[in-house]
This record gives structure tokens, C-alpha cells and sequence, in this order.
């Protein structure tokens, strides 16, 4: 039998990690649930068919392909069975820091428009667009200890549309690489304002580690050197330090139990798969957007037939994920360096556009694409294989780039998680469902930022531009999956309250990219880390008023 | 909240022990083919299409059959027979057509068939069940994926494609001490 704690956290991720170490650090015996391991760099050494960015035949971190499969709702209905170790599953990590160990690490802010998308654009039918509870004011002192506690480079002079800040970064920005060095005079000559984007990574020596050596292998990989900063090397070692925290790594929580109104524990398998409850004060889930879901939803009792938290059947809908999109230039020149890991350079100009009506997204340089990447990316009308095609390979890998960014998805109920009996996992835990197909409107939204990408890369001089427009069709999920947990001030409309506690419980918090009201148009994570930060504090906060947590 | 609980380094320490138990993946395995000698050689022929030999090495030099039979019985072995069946397919085709196997073909007539396929043309009474543009994609995926993938899976021998594009490999960076050969 486990001794009673403080508090549980489920999942060692971006915001697991985060409340993990707030909650330990101001005094709370906490267990923190990670159903991976530790990740090591010598797993995957250099590998791109086997990385966390393009999976092609399974990602090093995890999930475990045989334990973990999954459903998905085929336009028929029917049910496919499929497992994540495909190309195109919805994938989080799962080892301690989980996405954070092996992201491209780019640290936005949402701006302060993001916060308010009903207010700005109004609900375009079909959508559940909304505004966030919170504003950006609200968790703008959070976004500054994410970024000095887990590390941020940056420097946002350049960029006039950037949030505003009380504190500069902890380090400086990373220098543009030679293809933003070009894409860059080109675009200020369009009066359009290129920065650097600002990097979870070390650009100079940081809490104790090592600044990047730019390597080409590091989206999608464990760094060789430590200098990227996740939760795995930040914020959780500082948890294990506080003596509070107990990490247990391998372990599946399947079911949340409760009393009532109140959560009191959790059923979990251990690592040699053992069924056994911890008991807490407080349950945090922060098991990835899906995952969470899935968790509240497998936890059924009288008072939550349908799921915890469940009873206005919100739970597991409006999951978005960005539609990306954008455009490639081919240049007559090697235009690629390749001293990794190639994104730096960004452009915020067409994020709220107000005057086209359009939310928009970020527009970035690409990570360098690999050998294999590389040989399924060609200008239409090149041969897909074949002579021409390796030629092309060998001739023109150094003249391609890409310039791309994550549009703003359209939050829809109908695109959903929900958990399916008949197929289990491993541990016997009903498995995740996905329905949904994207909204009509983020084909015409991610038109509008490829047509600005090409724009950028004619005026650089591309000898050949062509766009590949995301946004139409499919479902969303990937690393980027939020929303389904929402934030609001409705129990009727929304999971969580503004404090990130779910409705109608007492002590249980979601702790992920879950809560996010919307995807915004930037890569998320210092955003999970900012709402962790936030929650934590307000459950920290708690237990200092009480002498307990709730 | 003052029982004594046994929280801190302990558990790290021992996980990251545990971690350096380490994977080995390394292609060339001894695993049985999923297929026979003669639908093999099919195989070898389809990818050399794909990834043909030119001043460079081509699919056949690096071993690319090597990484789809990895594929197949190490990943996937529910495709095994979608393979095997496609394959008879193919060789039905050719033998109505050529009375020969698809691999005995010169290059430009298996390069003929092989566009042929991509785009669903081939005559369908010998693709019953069997999607000829689901194959020829398959084939596509793996074929480049054995080219220019991580020699590890089995092939892209001695990182042929990595020196063809004037890439070092693999990079001699940070603590992978433990991925060099």
C-alpha cells in the first residue's frame, strides 16, 4: 500500500514537469506518474526513420508500439484499428519531459489577441471559437518564469508585433542562418519585420549546461549535449531535488478514483505491470491533451456516468492541433548551410491580420529536412522517382527552403477524443477514438499564409516557388494537440474552470496543452508551461492558505 | 503529512541506470525473408527502379531489400502478404504481356510498367482486390526509405546516399560515443 501524499501528477511532460516542481517546492509530497522512461540520446543515433518528429517506423520515445494502440473512426464509421509506431499517429512522447526532450523548442508567447478570437473574429458557424477566461495580461507573469526557469533565447526588438514583456529574455537570440540572412532583407524590403524566433535552447552556457553546437539531428531528437531545455533537465530535477517529489517512471494510470465530488486517488500499473492506488489530497492530469481525455473519460461513476468532468459532454471535443502550411523556394545557389537545426528566422506580420479578417499564424524558416524528408519534397511537375529524381536529390538539397508556420485551427465539437471499450491496451484500459475533419475555414485561412510565404521567397529570389496548403481535410491531432479540456467560465460550455480545476470536482486540475481555449498561431509549449506554472501556483497557493491542498 | 517517505535521488539514480540497457537495432538481421528467392528478386528489380544506379550506387548496391524485409517482419507483418499478393499480381501481368518475370525485363519496359502503375493503368484483370497505386506506393515509400534511411534498418549500406549527397555521417557530436561503428 502507498503512503497517502500531497498530490498526484500524471504525465512528466511540458506541464506535468512544471507543476511537478511547484507543488514539491513549496512543501507538498508529490508523486509524479510518467508512463515512459528516461530518454537517452543513444537510442537514436542520427536516425530519421526513427525520431519523435517523423516516426516512419517508430518513435524512439515512445509510446511503446505494442502496448498502446489506438481507434480511429473511418468516414464510414467503421472502426480502424491502428497503433504509434505509424507515420501519422497522434503522438506525445512518452519518457520524463515527454515532447520537451526532443522538440524544435520554439518558445512563443501568445499574443494578447489569442486570448480573445470571439471578441476579434466572432464564431464562424460550425466552429466553438471562444475567448480564454484569462487574458494574456493574467499570465504574462508566467510566460517570464517559464522562460527564466526552463530557458528561453530570444530578442523580440525586431519584431513590433511581439507581446509585451516586464523582462528581457535570459539569453540572447540565436544568429540567423545564411538562408534567413537572405529571406530577411528580402522581407524588410516588403516592410515586413523579420526576427530571430525565440529557442528553449542555450545560446550561450545555462543552468549549468552546455550552449548548442548546432546540431542538424535536433527536432525530433534528444540533444547530445543537454543544450536544449526541456522539463527532463529543468524543472524536474529541481522536483526530485526539493526531497518532495517521487518520479515513478513505467507506471499507466488507468482510472481516477473518487469519493463524491472529490478525487481521491488514482489505479495505476506499476512498472511490472501490477495493479495498485495511490491516494492524494490533489490530482493533477497532465497526460497530453488525448491522453487526459481519455483518463477522464475511462474514470466513470454515479455522479460522472459518462467520464469525470463529463456531465455536459465536453470532454475530449474541440482537439486542434494547427494546420500547417507554407511554401518552398528553390534557389540557383546552395543557399543551406546546414549547422543545424535551421529554423531561426520568423515573421509575425500576417498573425491577426484584422484588416483580412484572417487570424493567421507565425511564418518561420524550416528545421533542415533529411535525406529521406528531402526525397519527398519536389516542385510539381518533377518526377516523384526514378534518374531525374536522384539527380535532383544530390543537386538541389542545399537550394530548397521552406518557409511555413502553424495556422490557428478552427476549434470544432465535433473533432474529438472519445474512448473506446471493445479495444483495449496493454493494461486493459479502453483505448483513445479520434473522429472529427477539419473546418472548412482552415483551408482558406492556410491559403492566405502559403500565398504570403511564396510572396517572401519570389522577393528573395527563388528561382521556382510552389505552396503546399495544409488545412484541408483530415483531423487534427500530433504534437500539438490541445483544447480538449478547455478552459472557461461555463461549466456548461467548458472542462475547467479558470483555475484549470475541472468542473464539479473539487481537487482535480488539468495540467496540459488540454486547457487551451484555442491552438493560437505559434507552436504551444511555453504556453502549456506558463498555464502549468499558473495552475501550480494557485494549487500551491491553496495548501499554503489550508495547510492542504483543497 | 508526516509519515517518513523514502522521496528523492534514489529513484533517479536507478533509472538512469536502468536506461543504459541500450537498443540494438543493426540491419543485415538473420530473420527468414518474408519472401520467396523469386519474389525477392521482384523486389530488388521494383526498387532499382525506384532508386536506379547511376555514377552513384543504386537501391540494389546499398541493400534497400534488406530494409524492406526488415520492415516487413520487424514492423509490419500484417503487409507481408499484401506484398505477396501484389507481387503475383505484377508477375501475371508481365507474363501475359512478356512471358517473362518482371525482374528479367530490360530497364525502360519495367520503368514503362512501373509509371504505368502509379497511376492505376495497368490492365486490371490482373488486379483483382489488389490496388496497384497502393503498391507502387508502398514500393515508393520503402524503396527511398531504405536509400536514404539510417543504415541501421538495413539499408543505405555505409550511408551511400549520405556521401552521393555529400553529407558526413554519421556526425562525430556530443556523448553518441555509443552509435559509431
Amino acid at each position: 500500500m502507498n503512503t497517502h501524499v500531497g498530490a498526484i501528477v500524471i504525465g512528466a511532460g511540458a506541464g506535468g514537469g512544471v507543476i511537478a516542481k511547484e507543488l514539491s517546492c513549496a512543501g507538498m509530497k508529490t508523486v509524479l506518474f510518467e508512463r515512459g522512461g528516461w530518454a537517452r540520446y543513444d537510442f537514436h543515433p542520427n536516425d530519421e526513420l526513427m525520431n519523435q518528429r517523423l516516426h516512419i517506423i517508430g518513435a524512439v520515445h515512445g509510446p511503446d508500439r505494442r502496448k498502446s494502440p489506438y481507434v480511429e473512426v473511418a468516414r464510414d464509421g467503421s472502426i480502424v484499428k491502428s497503433r504509434p509506431d505509424r507515420p501519422d499517429h497522434t503522438i506525445i512522447a512518452a519518457c520524463v519531459g515527454s515532447g520537451t526532450v526532443s522538440y524544435g523548442a520554439m518558445a512563443w508567447r501568445f499574443m494578447p489577441q489569442d486570448f480573445r478570437l470571439k471578441s476579434i473574429y466572432g464564431c464562424p458557424e460550425g466552429s466553438t471559437l471562444a475567448d480564454w477566461p484569462i487574458s494574456y495580461d493574467d499570465l504574462e507573469p508566467f510566460y517570464e518564469k517559464a522562460e527564466w526557469e526552463i530557458g528561453v533565447s530570444g530578442d523580440n526588438s525586431k519584431n513590433p508585433f511581439a507581446p509585451p514583456r516586464k523582462k528581457n529574455f535570459p539569453m540572447p537570440a540565436f544568429e540567423f542562418n545564411k538562408e534567413a540572412k537572405v529571406v530577411a532583407v528580402a522581407a524588410e524590403r516588403m516592410g515586413l519585420h523579420p526576427f530571430p524566433i525565440p529557442m528553449l535552447r542555450n545560446s550561450v552556457p545555462y543552468n549549468g549546461r552546455a550552449a548548442c553546437i548546432r546540431n542538424r539531428t535536433c527536432c525530433g531528437y534528444a540533444c547530445p549535449v543537454d543544450a536544449k531545455n526541456g522539463t527532463q533537465n529543468t524543472v524536474i530535477p529541481k522536483a526530485l531535488a526539493s526531497g518532495n517529489c517521487q518520479l515513478r517512471t513505467h507506471c499507466m494510470v488507468a482510472e481516477i478514483l473518487m469519493d463524491g465530488k472529490r478525487a481521491t486517488g488514482v489505479r495505476y500499473f506499476d512498472e511490472n505491470s501490477e495493479e495498485k492506488i495511490q491516494t492524494a489530497d490533489v490530482v493533477v492530469v497532465a497526460a497530453s491533451a488525448c491522453e487526459s481525455a481519455r483518463l477522464l473519460l475511462n474514470s466513470r461513476t454515479s455522479l460522472f456516468p459518462n467520464g469525470i468532468g463529463n456531465n455536459f459532454d465536453n470532454v475530449g471535443r474541440n482537439l486542434q492541433s494547427h494546420a500547417y502550411t507554407g511554401a518552398w523556394g528553390l534557389f540557383d545557389y546552395d543557399i543551406l548551410e546546414l549547422n543545424g537545426p535551421g529554423a531561426t528566422l520568423g515573421i509575425s506580420d500576417f498573425n491577426h491580420n484584422e484588416k483580412e479578417g484572417i487570424i493567421g499564424g507565425v511564418l518561420c524558416t524550416e528545421f533542415y529536412v533529411l535525406p529521406y524528408g528531402f526525397s519527398r519534397s519536389r516542385p510539381p511537375g518533377e518526377p516523384k522517382w526514378g534518374r531525374r529524381h536522384k539527380e535532383f536529390q544530390r543537386q538541389n538539397y542545399r537550394r530548397m527552403v521552406r518557409l511555413h508556420g502553424p495556422v490557428q485551427d478552427m476549434p470544432i465539437a465535433s473533432m474529438r477524443v472519445q474512448v473506446e471499450d471493445s479495444v483495449r491496451d496493454f493494461w486493459g484500459i479502453p483505448v483513445t477514438k479520434f473522429s472529427g475533419t477539419r473546418h472548412p475555414l482552415d483551408g482558406k485561412h492556410c491559403q492566405f499564409l502559403s500565398e504570403k510565404a511564396a510572396s517572401v521567397l519570389r522577393e528573395a529570389g527563388a528561382k521556382q516557388v510552389w505552396m503546399n496548403i495544409g488545412g484541408r481535410g483530415g483531423r487534427a491531432g500530433g504534437q500539438h494537440q490541445c483544447g480538449t479540456c478547455r478552459m472557461g467560465d461555463d461549466p456548461k460550455t467548458s472542462v475547467v474552470d479558470p483555475n484549470c480545476r475541472v468542473w464539479g470536482v473539487d481537487n482535480l486540475y488539468v495540467g496540459d496543452g488540454g486547457v487551451l481555449v484555442s491552438a493560437g498561431g505559434f507552436n504551444p509549449v511555453l504556453t502549456i508551461m506558463a498555464l502549468a506554472y499558473r495552475t501550480g501556483a494557485h494549487i500551491a497557493g491553496e495548501f499554503a492558505k489550508k495547510g492542504s491542498a483543497v | 503529512m508526516s509519515e517518513s517517505l523514502n522521496f528523492g535521488r534514489r529513484d533517479f539514480i536507478k533509472d538512469v541506470a536502468l536506461g543504459t540497457a541500450a537498443l540494438f537495432l543493426w540491419g543485415c538481421s538473420s530473420r527468414p525473408s518474408p519472401f520467396t528467392e523469386s519474389e525477392r528478386e521482384c523486389v530488388i528489380a521494383l526498387a532499382e527502379q525506384i532508386v536506379p544506379r547511376d555514377e552513384f550506387p543504386g537501391a540494389t548496391d546499398v541493400g534497400v531489400i534488406n530494409y524492406i524485409e526488415n520492415w516487413i517482419s520487424i514492423y509490419y507483418p500484417e503487409r507481408a502478404d499484401f506484398y505477396k499478393r501484389a507481387i503475383a499480381a505484377l508477375q501475371s501481368h508481365c507474363a501475359a504481356k512478356y512471358s517473362k518475370p518482371f525482374q528479367m525485363l530490360d530497364f525502360d519496359t519495367r520503368e514503362a510498367i512501373l509509371k504505368d502503375m502509379e497511376r492505376g493503368k495497368l490492365d486490371k484483370s490482373h488486379w483483382s482486390g489488389i490496388s496497384q497505386t497502393e503498391f507502387f506506393g508502398e514500393i515508393l515509400d520503402r524503396s527511398m526509405q531504405g536509400f536514404y534511411g539510417n543504415p541501421r534498418h538495413g539499408g543505405n549500406r555505409d550511408f551511400a546516399s549520405y556521401a552521393m549527397m555529400n553529407l558526413d555521417s554519421p556526425l562525430v557530436i556530443g556523448r553518441n560515443q555509443y552509435s559509431i561503428k
